[in-house]
């Protein structure tokens, strides 16, 4: 059966390769019918319960964002009933959104742990129905992996790196799966969180061999899951909200420690992905969500990439950002985002590579963007 | 020789899919370099130039819009001189585009006029210089024209009818070129412009054979230049900048008459512009300008499209609308449009189509999509 996702562009960026002085590709996931990389994994994984159960199956997920739209959108191409927990007190456009898609919405409870077992008892007690996992399942990687196969496809060299942001690790998960399967093992992979979800950054820590043990802040609770990992379990605290998952998957976090090109892991504040946000707008013309901006973070803060990749970049190079997309933001979000920087007192901002923290400088005024009209 | 230009997708909306109750796909040429489809032709312009003239052509242009980024950055590409001629008073950011595209920017003059007057000059003056047509020749319409090659490549079947936006005509005459070439000639195809920037509007009313024969408003200056062909000469009254040409290229209203499958001419109130590209934003989340989002605003006033095509939309028919991009749009811009539309007095709005005009309702109240947030 042939996939149901779009082969997206890749695009060379002008705006960033002039800035980097290298070649900047976009990876343009924000191009899927759901609008973002999501409807690639998770529609595998329903085209295959498909397959397996028949056109009575009758998808489930816990959702209020892209992942339940994905399912949705998948389910619908599909002609499959698919059943979308979220919970109370979200804006009536993500019911909306949901069922202008075919989804049946159920509001269950407070917050999200109390729509994933409203999710949870429903599978439980109707024998057709399937749970589609957000992030953490094989299926979902190998389908998010096409990406990197279409990447490949296009460009002549493997990259210097492949950058990407990670929530519970469904995306870099791909990423890793795809480099794989292309014979590109040997690409660094830039794994980018904010500060407040940065459950992925201390769980690679933490679980890296390393002498003297990684210390994890206060807010981070280490639980150990297997010999060699220990998983970050943390609370969220994060504007970047799509980013924010208590813990990564534990397998995309091995396959992480054995990627041999190694995964750097970095987190940056959300301010940064909040003006990463408004200035991929003002120069792509694309409204993309902070936690797809915080990809490109890196690259609007000179030297970065350098402290990141251990080596400076050449006009040979390449880099591959994944615009993963979403559909969590608005024109009036990016006008939010400008005012509340503005208004902020002066602040040092850090971006958090590999452990170590690198100062940038104080905004509001770090950002001379702002002042840009 | 290669072409320079790139191949941009072609995506169906879910959301204007819904809307319409058919098949709706975008041609995604703000993803073109230069971000607009105007790289398509102008960069075949040059290359040939560049295989006529050689390494020493100097392309000159007068634009403060997409068509100098356009020309700049194919010569550019090609390794060949470019002078862009810009008059005084645009904003900073339209010179460091051209530069930052390796053009040599000259600001000369109040207007367009002037600075056109001045281009002209340097031509005369310098036996390397070569004018680059912004839209009024063969080459830039064949260039053009390869946008609807990868539309036809790509859909099983021809659409009910393509539809864009006409400023000189540039864009049109590629779609009707294109159409010739894959065999679509029978496929309608939409041509739409403001009210105020309605100079091919009424040149395809003033050229069709009628009786009574067509009088225009006071505005346009009729000025026949051919037996078949009489232009309209307007004043560009629009908000919608970049559509604001004072007559369109004769040969693609010829064109148009001979089109076998017709061109029907639209215009629509600027305000339906500016909603449009909101809307654009807030649901397909790309910043476009007023010139592109003019090409959608039917799909989003119900019952406009039936009488443009003359037949009702079902769920076998498809559509393409030409997303011609460009970069003179902003997150700024669209909050002014909000704020301006919300304060304009209750106006009753029409669409002129096809010589008949069609009451839409009354702004601000119209656009209920405004409440939204």
């Amino acid at each position: 059966m042939p996939h149901l996702w779009t082969r997206t562009p890749l695009i060379r960026s002008r705006h960033l390769s002039r800035l980097l002085g290298c070649s900047v590709y976009l990876k343009l996931e924000t191009l899927q019918p759901s609008q973002s990389f999501k409807y690639r994994g998770l529609s595998l994984f329903i085209q295959e319960a498909f397959e397996k159960h028949g056109e009575s199956v009758h998808l489930i997920i816990a959702s209020s964002g892209n992942a339940g739209l994905a399912a949705a959108c998948a389910s619908q191409e599909l002609g499959l009933r698919c059943t979308v927990y979220i919970h109370e007190g979200l804006h009536p456009d993500v019911r909306m959104g949901l069922e202008d898609v075919g989804a049946n919405v159920v509001v269950h409870g407070h917050n999200y742990p109390d729509a994933f077992l409203g999710a949870t008892a429903h599978v439980e007690r109707e024998p057709g129905a399937v749970m589609v996992p957000a992030y953490d399942h094989p299926t979902v990687w190998s389908g998010h992996g096409s990406m990197i196969e279409e990447i490949a496809a296009e460009l002549p060299n493997p990259p210097k790196a492949i950058l990407c942001s990670v929530g519970g690790g469904g995306l870099l998960g791909g990423v890793l799966v795809g480099c794989d399967k292309v014979g590109w093992e040997n690409v660094p992979v830039v794994a980018l969180e904010t500060h407040g979800s940065a459950c992925f950054y201390h769980s690679l820590l933490l679980s890296r061999p390393s002498d003297p043990p990684y210390v994890p802040p206060d807010f981070v609770t280490p639980v150990k899951v297997s010999d060699r990992i220990t998983l970050a379990k943390i609370v969220p605290n994060s504007r970047v909200s799509s980013l924010g998952a208590s813990s990564p998957a534990k397998e995309v976090v091995e396959m992480a420690l054995d990627h041999p090109g190694t995964v750097k892991c970095v987190t940056v504040p959300d301010e940064l992905s909040m003006l990463a946000a408004m200035r991929i707008a003002a120069e792509h013309k694309f409204l993309v969500e902070t936690a797809c901006s915080t990809t490109i973070v890196p690259a609007y803060h000179e030297g970065t990439l350098e402290r990141i990749l251990g080596a400076p970049l050449t006009p040979d190079d390449s880099l591959v950002f994944i615009v993963c997309g979403g559909t969590k933001i608005s024109v009036e979000e990016l006008e939010e985002y400008k005012s509340d920087i503005k208004q902020m007192p002066p602040t040092k901002v850090y971006m958090n590579i590999e452990g170590d923290s690198m100062y940038l400088g104080e905004l509001p005024v770090l950002s001379s963007f702002l002042t840009m009209g």
